[in-house]
Parts: structure tokens; C-alpha cells; sequence
């Protein structure tokens, strides 16, 4: 692990287990997050990017659970951490932004006590200090100071998702996992928002993982991109090169089915063939074979690895990696 | 290279072919399988269901489990569980060979037979009468024979059982219990058939007897009957009421709805058991008026919960949806709403059962509601209560039955409520 | 000074409430003042039409409840006398004006059998003794209810919450007049522990002066402490009973709603934050979940009164639900009406305190 790796997953697989089976949500997954970049995480929904969100800081309780992998934050395997250990880290070293505003905010508190109190959860505060750090973190977010006492459903849509980046940043974390934050936002507050992360992350220093079904906004705003499907990582790499030349053909079906402005009134909008699969019987080898135009026989008996094709450019497919029994010969792609 | 048609396994099954599969299975294994999806939960309403389906079958044939009827005088008073009645039986000598007091029935013109009793008891009552009934039965023979004995009195059972040994009477009629006390002083003597109520005894007193003489068994068992008829009758009344008010008012959310609700909740708020109190004191009491005071003191419930549900229902897009295509109300209402309303209205009702069983059971113990001569577990407990230092039996087992019924009910509308309720479930 | 307990109790617990309302009124948004002020105009209507109900129900009877209160021994004239007297015999829409002005004024007549005493005496001496009975029931209940309520949650799908939840329903089909008979039969028969009925012995009882009429309360102020043992020790039995049937309910409540208050989104971004386990589920999930539990608090009201009659009954303790069960068996029909008027305006009083907690504890209400 390299010293600009703020974060290293290793071969990571989450596992739910439900009345109907034992469903492995995410497997043998591995992604490396650099310091200081703005790295979104796409797939369908259902393919594991929550789950592997919520993983990095060892969120999951109930019929959750990791089953294998390693997680080093900072140079620290957190998967050897006591439970204790975890909470200290939660909020204080890596944050998280929630999806739903709304939900995410405890209704019967108001909003500046909710930073006061994760602040003085983690370091010894007087209430009047809290209380002012709390002030001046919600001034920068741009939330003036006749609100800060109010109470989540008092505020609007924009300003609840704002408050929740300050309850991520309250404590100068150094990683900011977002799940979804713009989902339930409309399209202005969205922009607005993504223009706030980018200032976040100049000034705080901040890494920002950004998980999002949504590829219009990962490419406008992160730098590099990971695609997942069915609990696997399909295609890691920067945000040009991905958008541009897609390898997996996962991520070739993604970027095309998305409407064109140009299409005109012949052209058909394209549909990916085949629904996502059943995860708690899913298909063997590479989880994308019964829907993928350039399967090969191997597909459905062995799952590839994640490997670079070019560059820094990872792929997960047998279409560029060697194996003596594939019947088709590898593609080469030219750097 | 593969098409994505020639794939070798389905991703995600046909929408259609597991609900097919599924109605293709019998019911029974149904149940059986739901077991596996629904865990503890599922053994909460199977168990329930089993008790329900017992106690409703006491309700609708009590005498094919109970020994005796529960308004008869079959027993002496507060026998204890299971004790043996200390009957009065007949003694004869060693020779005799009478077993019945039948047996010492003679000709007439030939000599009468003596039997001794112990003075002041009601024994000799008791001989008597038997003696008159078995003489009116015989003039009815054929044979002629007549049963008129002459009855001597003694003071003491030794001196009695004495004379008896000494061949000075026929025979004597003492206490069981007494007799087998002292039976070893007088070997010479046979201890015979009890005189009275042999058939009465021969089911025995399971559960002792109250303080007249009546079954507590048999009343138990006859009790389901009248605690299942008001519980499902009030139930019954109660949902025929209100679920009609309810979906009305929800659906028509008017001035109508309004004034409805005002009154459905301050009704609501009152404690039932006063009101349904104060119902019976006005009518009278009588199991009508009952079912009627308990269906009144529900129809908020039901009305409550109905009207909820289909204000929720009616604001979701597809009520909005088929109105835009032209669906008349009582179409939406039919499709739409009452088969939402369904599950619930199912949940309530056996709760409500289980809660009209009590509130009538509390009813009864006031004296409040049920004409006495009904057999009821209230009244029962109600009148144990005077004797509860001497037959704890009388308020034990009534008040156990009472419980056991409610909480068939209640466990049904809890296992229920879980099951419809998948929210509670753990994501 | 013979101050009418009913009126002491009145202004013991009215005062130190009205200047709490007051407060709140004052120091409160706009929202919460008006909250407030519907909450007190709603009340008005459901008191009237409780009150209305009691009223007509109670005319609709059939057969003259004077002739049958004064039984075999009232002649015609007798009859029609009282009957002058009680203005029977005026038109209904005047029979109900006098009603409706004596309800407010609290001037509920004379009771029509058993001596015929003012019927405000009789309840002033059997008021505070159902609250003497009521209030430690009640605490009794909420405290297993909702701690045990909690645990459970906390346990979820683990032996300890299948176990409280068998003991919430079965505790709920328990009638609560055969567990007090239980009770009294283990407690008092058998062990010989604990006395089964009345609220004192009747010896220490003539010792005892009557303030309040709560006998522990006016044992302690005058410190007389063979009265105070012995109407505690008569009050255990009662509030037991009463207690452990309403505490059923509030586990099963509390149960549920912690469950599903803890699933909820803002409990995982909680823990997202650190914030302890332990603090969650105490501090958090519990507030909010009492929410919905408070609004039942004030249901519950109705099942304690309920309940209260029939402990009284067993237990022959001498308050307002054992007289109006008495009341009614004698055909008294003034006390009946009287009883249950009393009983609506205290439900219709304690829904209102429960909709004011409501509204202070949920910040969603008042805005």
C-alpha cells in the first residue's frame, strides 16, 4: 500500500443472511481510495456499493456481517479493531453522508445538537465549546445562524443534506463516504451540492468515496470511477479513460444506455438484455455472463480478475486476461 | 460466442410461475412450509388455532365432555378435587348377600326389614326417600314385591353398626368414609352399593363440586358455550357496525365524518367495562343485552381502524389513478380499499373476541349482566369468592378457564399481527 | 374545618397543574400556545357529549327508578313526592338544562337509597381512595412496562424477548379480578401474610384523623405509623393486581415501538457517528419511541378505571368503583349518573394533560 492510498480494501466479501439463504452481497471485492480524490462508486441498485460503503467503517450489524477481507484505513487493518475501537473511528476519522436527509435526522433533536453531541462524544468538550464549533461549522456550510436551532423537519430538503455533510466533517475526518446523497434531491440542490463537495474537499483536505446510481454525476465531479455489478468490482479507473473507452461490457451497456441529447427520432434507446441476478443463487463464474454480448464458455465456469488493462485502468473480465483454457484470445488495449 | 439467449441459467424466475407453483401445492403443505419462513411466530398462531378449535368445540357439543349437567345438584356440597363423596351406603351382615338397598325388598305379609341410621343426620332422609321411589317402582313389578323397611334409630355408629353384627337388623345405612373408619371393629360386616345417586356418581367430581352441589367440571365445560356466544356474537355485531361507519367516514371525510369521529372517540376513550355496565343496568339483565352493551363498547375500535386505513389507501396513487379512469366509488371501495382493510379488521377481531370474553366474564362476577341460572365463569368465581377460605377450587378453576380462552384469542391476534405486519421484521 | 377532601385533592392536584399550564403558556412559541388552546376547546365537546349520553341513557330506562329505589314500601304518594322532588315529572329539555347546570356546579343531589346522604359527601370519601389505589398502580405498571419493554427490544428474537412477550399477552388475558382472587388466596389464606380487604384495620382505623382521605398520606402527616403500616400493607394486594394487568399492555407497547424506532435511518447514522450503543438505545431510540407510548398512556386511562372497579370489588375496597357498582345493584340511579359524569370529566381531564406531554415531548406537533 502505497503512501497517496488513504484507504486499501483487500479482497472484501459481505455476506446477509436471510430466511431464504445466505446472500454474499459483495465478493472478493478489492479498491484502493487515494488521498485528496473524489472517487464515485456506480452499479445498479442491489449490485453491493451501499454495502461496501457501510463496510469501510464496519457499519453493518443484524443479518450483516464481513466474512473475509481486510480493511487497511491509514496503515491500520480495521478489521483486527474492537468494536470500541470502530465507534472511536466512526464520525471522527471517516464520516458519512446518508442518502435521506429526512430520516437520517433524529426528528425529536434539534440540529445543532446533533453535531454537539457527536462532538462531544469523541473528544471532551464543554457544551458552550461544542455548541460554538457547531456555529461556526454550520456558518461555512451556508446555513444561517437563526436556524441552527431548529428541528429537522423545519428545514428544507437542501439544508437537512447540508447539515448532514457537517455531521460527516464535524470532527475533521479525513475519508467522507457518501451514500447516495443526491438521490432524493432535485436537480438545482443537486448541482448546488456537488459544488460544495468540491469546495470541501479543496479546503479540508477531504477524500470523498461518492456512491451513486446516477453517472451524470460521477461525471461531473469525481476524478476517478468504480463500477459494480452483482457484488463484484467490475472496472476501476479514471473518470476520462473510463467515459471514454469503457473496457467491461457491463460498463459499455451503462454509458450507452443513457438517452443521448443527439439521438434523433430513429434511433431506439438501447436496453441492456437480462435483469440482474438473484443473489442468493447467483450465476457461477462471472456474474455478468448470462447477460453479456461477448460471453465466452470460461465466463460461466471461472470469475476473472480484477487486473490492470492499461495503465491504471482495472478490468474484470476474461476478454483481457490470460488463462491457457479461453478459447478466445485476449484483447490487447494500446495505452 | 455465447448469445444472451443461450444461457444456461435463469437469472431471475418469470414473475408469474412461483405464485402458479404455489397455488399448485396444497394447502396443507402451505401452512407446513410457511412454518419454515414465518419461525416462532407461526408456532404462536398454529398453537392458538389448535386451542380455539378445541374451545369451540366444547362450545358447540359440552355434553360430549362433561360428565354431568351444570345446573343439577349431583354431588354433596364443597367437595374437595377429586375426593370421594361420602356417600351413605348400605351395610349388611356377613350372610346377607344384599348389595342394594333394592335387594332387601320383601312380599307383603312377610317381615318388614330393619334399618338402623345414626340419629340427627340427614341419612335417614335420605333412606327414606330412596325407600318411597324404589316401593313406587316395585308396586309397578310383576313380582310383587314391596320394599316399606322400619327404620331404628341409634346414637352412636358403634352402638349401630353393633346391632347389626348381632343380627338385630337387616341392614344399616352410615357414611361411606365414616364406615371404612371403623370397618376393621366389625369384621362380620360388607360394606354394599351406595343408596343414593349412583349414577352420579360414577363420572366422579374432577374438580370438586361448589357450594350447592354442582359440578365445577361440567359447569367449566358448559361455561365455553355461553362465554364463545357473546365473544363472537358482541364481535360479530361490533364489526358489522363499525366497518361499514369506517369506511364510510374515511371515504367521505365530510361533516358526517366529523361528527362521527368525535363521538367514536370520546366513546373510545371511556373505560369500556363502565359503559357496558351502565348499558346492562339500563336494559336489564340478559345475555341479549349483554352481547349487545360489549358489541356497542367496540364498535369505535373497529370504526377507528377501518376509517385509517382507508384514509391511507385513498391518498396512494392507484386509488388516484383508477378514479382517472373513470372507477365509480363503490368500485374503488370494493377493490381497492376493502381488501386493504381486510387484514387488519382480521387482527382485531380476534383480539376482540378474547376481550368481549373478559369484559363479559367481568360482568358477570359484578352480578352485573347474565341472568344467574346460566352457567358462566363469572358468576361462578363470583359466588367462590364468599368461600375462598374454605374451596379454593371454586375460584381456581373457573378464572383458569377464563384465561385460557382469552389467551387462545389473544396469542391468535398477536401471531397475526406479526405476520401482517412485516415491517417489524428484521431487514 | 371540615374541607371536603374531594375539594383538598382538587386543589392539590389542579393547582400546581394550572400554574404548570400557565407556564408553559407563556414561555411557549406561538405554536404550542395554540396547540394548547384547541386542545382545551376539544375537551369541552367530548365532557358534553359523555355527560349527554349518561343522561339519556340513564332516562331511556324502562320502569320509574324512583318506585323501584323505594321498593315495596313506597306508596303512590311517596312516589310522586320524590319523584315532584327530583323534578321528574318536568319536561326533558328542563330535566336536562338542571342537569346540565348541576354537572357544572357539582351538585349531584342525594343518593336515593341507603340514607339518602348528598352524594358529593360520599364521593369525597371514596375519590381518594381509588386515587390512593390508582397512582402506585400506575407507576407500578409503567415502570415494568416500559424497562421491560426496552429490554426486550434490545433482546430482539432472543429467549428474554419471547419470554416478555408470553408474559405480555398472557398478563393481558389474565382477568384481573381472578388474579386478585389468587392473590388473596396465596397471600392472604395460605401464608397468612397480607390482608385481603377494606384499607385499614378497622381498629388502627378509628386512630387514624382524615385529612385527605388518602389513608397512607394522612397516616404520615400525623404521624401515626401503625396506621401507615397498616394501610400499606392493605394497599399491596390491590395495587399489585391492578399494576401487573396494566403493565402487560405498556411492555407490549414499548416493545414495539423501540423495535421499530431502532430500525429507523437516524439510528444508523448515529452509530455512523459513534455515538455509544448504550446511548442509543436509552437516549435516542427510547424518546422517541415513548412518543406514540404517551398518546396510549392517555388510552390507557380507561383501562385502569376499568380495572379499578373490578380490583375493588375483590378486594372490597371502598371507592368510586366498588360504590358504583353498589350504587347500581341498589337502583340508585342519581349516584350511577353522578359516578360516571365524574368518571368522563376524569378521563376527558387526563387526555388533555396527555395531548399537552405529547405536544411538548414531539416538536413535530406544535410547528
Amino acid at each position: 500500500m502505497t503512501d497517496d492510498t488513504l484507504y486499501s480494501v483487500r479482497n472484501l466479501s459481505v455476506d446477509y443472511t436471510t430466511r431464504s439463504g445466505t446472500v454474499r452481497a459483495v465478493e472478493n471485492v478489492s479498491l484502493d481510495i487515494k488521498r485528496g480524490e473524489i472517487l464515485g462508486l456506480v452499479g445498479e441498485s442491489g449490485c453491493g456499493k451501499s454495502t461496501l460503503g457501510k463496510a469501510l467503517m464496519r457499519l453493518h450489524t443484524g443479518p450483516a456481517h464481513i466474512a473475509a477481507g481486510e480493511l487497511w484505513f491509514d496503515g491500520r487493518d480495521l478489521m483486527t479493531y474492537s468494536e470500541e475501537e470502530m465507534r472511536q473511528i466512526r464520525g471522527a476519522e471517516i464520516g458519512m453522508v446518508f442518502q435521506d436527509p429526512m430520516t437520517s435526522l433524529n426528528p425529536v433533536q434539534r440540529v445543532i445538537d446533533h453535531i454537539s453531541e457527536t462532538i462531544r462524544t469523541h473528544e471532551p468538550s464543554s457544551e458552550g465549546m461544542a455548541r460554538q464549533r457547531a456555529e461556526e461549522l454550520f456558518e461555512r456550510l451556508g446555513i444561517r445562524s437563526e436556524r441552527i436551532d431548529d428541528y429537522p423537519h423545519q428545514m428544507s430538503g437542501g439544508m437537512r443534506q447540508r447539515v448532514m455533510i457537517s455531521l460527516a466533517l464535524a470532527l475533521h475526518a479525513k475519508l467522507v463516504v457518501a451514500d447516495e446523497p443526491t438521490t432524493s434531491l432535485d436537480v438545482i440542490v443537486e448541482a448546488k451540492f456537488l459544488d460544495l463537495l468540491r469546495e470541501l474537499r479543496e479546503e479540508f483536505g477531504l477524500t470523498i468515496l461518492l456512491i451513486t446510481h446516477n453517472i451524470g454525476v460521477v461525471a461531473e465531479v469525481a476524478d476517478r470511477v468504480a463500477v459494480m455489478y452483482a457484488g463484484h468490482m467490475a472496472e476501476v479507473g479514471n473518470v476520462e479513460d473510463v467515459f471514454d473507452r469503457p473496457l467491461h461490457p457491463y460498463t459499455q451497456g451503462l454509458l450507452q444506455s443513457v438517452p443521448n441529447i443527439s439521438l434523433t427520432e430513429a434511433d431506439s434507446l438501447y436496453r441492456m438484455g437480462g435483469e440482474p441476478p438473484n443473489l442468493v443463487n447467483p450465476p457461477s463464474g462471472c456474474r455478468f455472463h448470462p447477460r453479456c454480448p461477448s460471453a465466452m464458455p470460461i465466463c460461466s465456469r471461472l470469475a476473472p480478475h480484477l487486473q490492470p488493462a492499461v495503465d491504471e485502468h482495472l478490468v474484470h473480465c476474461w476478454l483481457y486476461e490470460d488463462h491457457p483454457e479461453k478459447e478466445m484470445p485476449t484483447v490487447k488495449v494500446e495505452g | 460466442m455465447a448469445t444472451p439467449q443461450d444461457t444456461t441459467q435463469e437469472s431471475a424466475p418469470n414473475t408469474g410461475s412461483w405464485r402458479d407453483e404455489l397455488e399448485d401445492v396444497g394447502f396443507v403443505r402451505r401452512v407446513l412450509i410457511s412454518r419454515l419462513w414465518y419461525g416462532p411466530d407461526w408456532w404462536f398462531v398454529a398453537i392458538s388455532a389448535v386451542m380455539v378449535a378445541g374451545f369451540i368445540t366444547l362450545a358447540i357439543i359440552p355434553g360430549a365432555f362433561a360428565p354431568y349437567r351444570p345446573d343439577v345438584l349431583v354431588g354433596p356440597r364443597f367437595l374437595a378435587p377429586n375426593a370421594r363423596p361420602d356417600l351413605p351406603v348400605l351395610v349388611v351382615g356377613g350372610s346377607s348377600n344384599a348389595t342394594q338397598l333394592r335387594d332387601l325388598a320383601t312380599l307383603p305379609g312377610g317381615e318388614r326389614p330393619s334399618i338402623g341410621v345414626l340419629q340427627g343426620v340427614p341419612t335417614a332422609g335420605a333412606l327414606n326417600q330412596e325407600a318411597q321411589s324404589i316401593d313406587e317402582q316395585l308396586k309397578t313389578e310383576p313380582e310383587g314385591l314391596r320394599l316399606r323397611p322400619r327404620i331404628v334409630r341409634f346414637d352412636t355408629l358403634d352402638a349401630t353398626l353393633q346391632a347389626l353384627q348381632d343380627g338385630k337388623l337387616t341392614a344399616v345405612v352410615v357414611r361411606q368414609l365414616e364406615f371404612e373408619q371403623v370397618a376393621k371393629q366389625f369384621p362380620g360386616l360388607r360394606e354394599g352399593s351406595p343408596i343414593t345417586g349412583e349414577t352420579a356418581t360414577a363420572g366422579g367430581f374432577l374438580l370438586g363440586t361448589n357450594e350447592i352441589g354442582q359440578d365445577v367440571f361440567s359447569r367449566l365445560i358448559w361455561g365455553t358455550r355461553i362465554a364463545l356466544i357473546i365473544g363472537f356474537s358482541a364481535s360479530i355485531v361490533a364489526l358489522l357496525l363499525g366497518v361499514p361507519l369506517g369506511l364510510f367516514a374515511g371515504y367521505s371525510s365530510g361533516p358526517i365524518d366529523r361528527l362521527l369521529s368525535l363521538v367514536m372517540d370520546s366513546m373510545y376513550a371511556f373505560p369500556g367495562l363502565i359503559l357496558a355496565i351502565a348499558i346492562t343496568a339500563v336494559l336489564g339483565p340478559s345475555v341479549l343485552n349483554v352481547i349487545v352493551a360489549i358489541a356497542v363498547l367496540y364498535i369505535p375500535t373497529y370504526y377507528r381502524i377501518v376509517r385509517g386505513q382507508t384514509l391511507a389507501v385513498k391518498e396512494e396513487l392507484y386509488v388516484d389513478a383508477a378514479r382517472s379512469l373513470g372507477a365509480r366509488s363503490m368500485e374503488i371501495l370494493r377493490r381497492y380499499i376493502f381488501p386493504n382493510v381486510i387484514p387488519s379488521v382480521a387482527i382485531i377481531f380476534s383480539v376482540n373476541i378474547a376481550d368481549a370474553i373478559l369484559t363479559g366474564a367481568g360482568l358477570s362476577f359484578l352480578g352485573l349482566g347474565l341472568p344467574p341460572t346460566i352457567a358462566d365463569w363469572g358468576i361462578d368465581l363470583a359466588r367462590g369468592q364468599r368461600f375462598i377460605q374454605t374451596a379454593w377450587w371454586m375460584i381456581t378453576f373457573p378464572g383458569l378457564a377464563i384465561m385460557l380462552v382469552v389467551l387462545a384469542f389473544s396469542m391468535m391476534g398477536e401471531g397475526l399481527t406479526e405476520i401482517f405486519n412485516p415491517k417489524l421484521r428484521e431487514r | 374545618m371540615n374541607l371536603s377532601p374531594f375539594a383538598l385533592i382538587f386543589v392539590v392536584i389542579g393547582a400546581p397543574a394550572f400554574i404548570a399550564l400557565v407556564y408553559i403558556f407563556v414561555r411557549g412559541s406561538a405554536g404550542l400556545r395554540r396547540y394548547i388552546l384547541t386542545r382545551i376547546v376539544l375537551t369541552l365537546p367530548m365532557v358534553f357529549i359523555l355527560a349527554s349520553l349518561v343522561f339519556f341513557v340513564m332516562r331511556v330506562l324502562p320502569g320509574d327508578p324512583v318506585s323501584s329505589a323505594l321498593g315495596p314500601k313506597g306508596t303512590p304518594e311517596m312516589i310522586q313526592r320524590v319523584r315532584a322532588q327530583l323534578g321528574l315529572n318536568d319536561p326533558m329539555i328542563v330535566q336536562y338544562g338542571r342537569f346540565l347546570r348541576d354537572v357544572v356546579t357539582f351538585n349531584f343531589g342525594n343518593a336515593l337509597t341507603g340514607g339518602h346522604r348528598p352524594i358529593v359527601d360520599e364521593m369525597s370519601e371514596r375519590f381518594p381512595a381509588t386515587l390512593e389505589l390508582v397512582i402506585p398502580a400506575s407507576i407500578l405498571a409503567l415502570l415494568i412496562g416500559v424497562y421491560g419493554g426496552a429490554f426486550a427490544a434490545a433482546r430482539r428474537k432472543k429467549a428474554t424477548d419471547y419470554a416478555l412477550r408470553l408474559y405480555s399477552v398472557v398478563i393481558y388475558s389474565l382477568p384481573i379480578f381472578w388474579l386478585g382472587l389468587m392473590l388473596q388466596l396465596l397471600f392472604g389464606v395460605r401464608l397468612h401474610v397480607l390482608p385481603i380487604s377494606g384499607r385499614i384495620d378497622a381498629v388502627v382505623g378509628t386512630s387514624l384523623k382524615h385529612v385527605t382521605n388518602i389513608y397512607s398520606i394522612d397516616a404520615l402527616i400525623s404521624g401515626n405509623w401503625n396506621a401507615f403500616r397498616s394501610a400499606g400493607l392493605h394497599l399491596v394486594l390491590p395495587t399489585v393486581t391492578l399494576g401487573l394487568i396494566l403493565s402487560g399492555v405498556f411492555v407490549r407497547l414499548t416493545r414495539i415501538n423501540v423495535i421499530e424506532t431502532f430500525q429507523s435511518d437516524y439510528i444508523a447514522a448515529a452509530r455512523a457517528r459513534g455515538i455509544r450503543e448504550r446511548v442509543l438505545v436509552y437516549t435516542h431510540a427510547l424518546k422517541n419511541a415513548m412518543i406514540p407510548v404517551i398518546t396510549l398512556i392517555g388510552l390507557q386511562v380507561a383501562i385502569l378505571l376499568a380495572g379499578a372497579v373490578l380490583t375493588e370489588t375483590v378486594f372490597s375496597w371502598p371507592g368510586m368503583g366498588s360504590y358504583l357498582v353498589e350504587r347500581i345493584s341498589g337502583r340508585d340511579y342519581t349516584a350511577v349518573q353522578s359516578v360516571i359524569t365524574v368518571f368522563a370529566l376524569f378521563v376527558a381531564l387526563i387526555s388533555l394533560a396527555v395531548d399537552i406531554i405529547y405536544s411538548l415531548v414531539d416538536p413535530r406537533v406544535r410547528y
